[in-house]
């Protein structure tokens, strides 16, 4: 167990200002990467080089993208915020004295160090950031457009080449471009999904525990009947019934999956609840929504962070073998799960099919899985290490 | 030494709090009555497991029900209104604003993710209207009030970056917040080492004066009582076993237990003497003997004592004890 000390608040302490701030203009998260702190500069300087890459590629594009779809103009307006905040941060970040923070040092801050010293959780979080990255940019830097088909005679199954990166699939189609709108499909999901069964799960369990009695006795069987349905077969049921798209996949993602968070939350209130604190908010005086919003749920927020990021792997992987079924998102729209299961047939002659979706949803759901574990060790003070 | 004109501002009578348990029916509080003027200091004195924390919790209505039931023809009357019964609204508007309570652990009282100015600021924002900036002025000088150093410094510091006597002093000015009229202090000192729970005592007697609020100290250590307290309650097994001014209780303690309480004191005069102790425990509240509910524990029992002791007057209405030998 070490301490940790005023001194490592400041992390990095100063580069030379001056220096700093030119080498800042010019490439942001460089000075940081210099002082040490790899995982805020690397983060900086990719995603600086990432989006002056493609407006320096495809200038003419991103222009046409303003008057494009909703989707192209969202990723537009992505680039430019990425690339404004990127600067502005990293040229704050140099400028400012760092000054060592001693008074009002939150347990999130302690948490926080703890994280950065992780070195795989803090790579797992740079390839998410990427990851999300991409998924909003897709409009902008993906070769082709999903759909297009190229001659379905000579350009079937084309392999790797330069015209197509990662090669092209039964129907002439650019294998990249599908994986990357692929991306947005897998992490729009697995992010929705979870937000909407972490939501319902945290107040849920958070009442469950606080009241008691009764409500709990009812919140909680209600918790065992919707945990005890197979998941799967409850969500094959629902699609086949009704219409598969991608609100049905996450409304139905998101309601069968917050019984966990419930369990989890509802724990931490009951010892929570023990707790003089909570006494102490009822002797002041505050009604019961308030202690449960602002005493009670904020204590117990540590776990349910580490629950709904390897949630939103598991969400991910869910998705993804729904898709593999054909009971996902419906072509032609792609996601990673079809894709597997186009290539499927053809692995031995065109082995690029399965392989890069594969590999994208093992890098996805292992990166969630290594954030979820560096969280876990962080935010549990006897863990911290 | 205190003004005891008019109604009291806390009336306590034959106040029962029982919890029903698997193990049966813990009669924790067994008929407990008591008044506390305005302005005065009472201390509840007792060993742990008496019910004097039970006590002070019934009367802001803050035991979980169940297992805890306040059962019928008891009455805690605040200010002539009656609270035993009272809407859970109408109890909540009493709690912070007409009555505070502070508690024994300092670690845990205060949560542990906010900053310790955002929670005094919450309870001014909450119960006197303030806006954000005002509550922060307001929050600085209570908690320069309570002797904090550098206020507005501390008052961006969480709690895990304070001392427990800082602690407590925070949650001193919390419950000061809005200018109750009662203060129960649960134990307030017991967690804290000697020469701050020393400050503490000096604090909370100077806050009583100033503001002219009521205190209601729950202690086991009769040293802390002879401190600030102007009356004392002294409790066992879930009844009141003795009433009394300071200079009456320690002068001439009238019941055994209270005997037993003042030999296990050290004493200044004699140092090297063998401190005493009462020997055994408190009886199961769920069996309480069937006679006086001490007999098992006296050094004095004998015949007489195993029939149901009654509270007998000394004198005035409030100096009585619970045992029949005091019997003029």
């Amino acid at each position: 167990m070490s301490e940790v000390t005023a001194d490592e608040l400041s992390v990095g302490g100063s580069a030379s200002a001056k220096g700093g701030r030119v080498l800042s203009a010019v490439l942001p998260g460089l000075p940081q990467l210099l002082v040490g702190r790899w995982g805020a500069g690397l983060t900086a300087l990719l995603v600086w080089i990432g989006a002056l890459v493609i407006v320096a590629t495809d200038l003419g594009r991103v222009r046409a993208a303003f008057g494009g779809p909703w989707d192209a103009q969202l990723a537009v307006g992505g680039l430019l915020l990425s690339l404004a905040a990127t600067w502005l941060w990293s040229w704050r970040d140099v400028s400012r004295p760092r000054q060592h923070k001693q008074v009002g040092v939150s347990q999130w801050d302690l948490a926080v160090i703890a994280f950065s010293k992780n070195r795989t959780a803090v790579a797992g979080l740079i390839v998410i950031v990427a990851l999300y990255l991409v998924a909003l940019l897709t409009p902008l830097i993906s070769p082709y457009d999903p759909a297009f088909q190229g001659d379905l005679l000579t350009e079937r199954y084309v392999g790797l080449s330069v015209q197509h990166l990662l090669g092209t699939d039964q129907y002439a189609r650019d294998v990249l471009s599908r994986l990357l709108y692929g991306a947005r499909i897998s992490l729009l999901i697995g992010f929705v999904a979870v937000s909407i069964s972490v939501t319902i799960g945290t107040l849920l369990g958070a009442i469950a525990g606080f009241i008691g009695g009764f409500v709990d006795g009812a919140i909680m069987r209600f918790v065992d009947i919707v945990i005890s349905f197979p998941r799967l077969v409850l969500l094959i049921t629902i699609i086949a019934l009704f219409q598969p798209s991608i609100f049905l996949i996450i409304a139905v993602l998101g309601l069968t999956l917050w019984p966990g968070t419930a369990r989890i939350v509802r724990g931490e209130v009951l010892s929570l609840r023990e707790r003089e604190f909570v006494q102490a908010a009822t002797a002041l005086g505050y009604s019961k929504t308030r202690i449960i919003l602002r005493h009670l749920i904020p204590n117990a927020l540590g776990p349910v962070i580490v629950a709904a990021t390897l949630g939103v792997g598991n969400t991910i992987v869910l998705e993804a073998g729904l898709s593999f079924l054909g009971l996902g998102v419906q072509p032609p729209t792609p996601s990673w799960g079809s894709m597997v299961a186009a290539g499927r047939n053809v692995l031995l002659n065109a082995w690029w099919l399965s392989t890069f979706p594969g590999l994208a949803i093992v890098f996805t759901v292992l990166s969630f899985n290594l954030v979820g574990d560096g969280l876990r060790d962080a935010l549990d003070p006897r863990l911290r290490s | 030494m205190s003004d005891r004109t008019g109604t009291p501002l806390l009336s306590v009578r034959d106040l029962r709090t029982w919890f029903f348990t698997d193990q049966g029916v813990a009669k924790a509080v067994d008929g407990v009555s008591f008044d506390l003027a305005a302005g005065e200091t009472l201390g509840i004195v007792g060993e742990s497991g008496c019910g004097k924390t039970v006590t002070s919790l019934s009367v802001l209505g803050l035991l979980p029900r169940p297992p805890a039931r306040v059962m019928e023809g008891s009455s805690v009357r605040f200010g002539g209104e009656e609270l035993v019964g009272a809407s859970e609204s109408r109890l909540r508007a009493l709690r912070g604003n007409e009555i505070s309570m502070i508690f024994q652990e300092p670690m845990s009282s205060l949560n542990p993710v906010y900053k310790v100015g955002d929670q005094i600021g919450e309870a001014l924002r909450l119960h006197r209207g303030m806006n954000r900036k005002a509550a922060r002025t307001e929050t600085i000088r209570l908690l320069d009030e309570v002797g904090i150093p550098e206020p507005a410094q501390r008052v961006d510091e969480y709690p895990h970056q304070l001392s427990g006597g800082m602690r407590q002093r925070v949650m001193i000015a919390m419950a000061l917040s809005c200018e109750p009229q009662l203060l129960i202090a649960d134990e307030p000192t017991t967690a804290l080492d000697v020469t701050i729970q020393a400050q503490i005592l000096e604090l909370l007697g100077s806050l009583r004066e100033s503001h002219g609020m009521a205190v209601l100290l729950i202690t086991h250590d009769l040293g802390v009582v002879a401190e600030v307290c102007d009356r004392v309650v002294v409790m066992y097994a879930g009844q009141v076993v003795e009433k009394g001014t300071v200079q009456e209780i320690f002068a001439e303690p009238a019941h055994p237990y209270t005997r037993g309480l003042l030999a296990s004191l050290p004493s200044v005069d004699n140092p090297g003497l063998r401190l005493a102790s009462i020997p055994g425990t408190v009886p199961n509240p769920t069996r309480w003997p069937e006679g006086c509910r001490f007999m098992a524990r006296c050094s004095e029992a004998g015949e007489g004592c195993e029939v149901p002791q009654a509270l007998i007057r000394l004198g005035r209405d409030d100096r009585v004890a619970r045992c029949w030998r005091v019997a003029p």
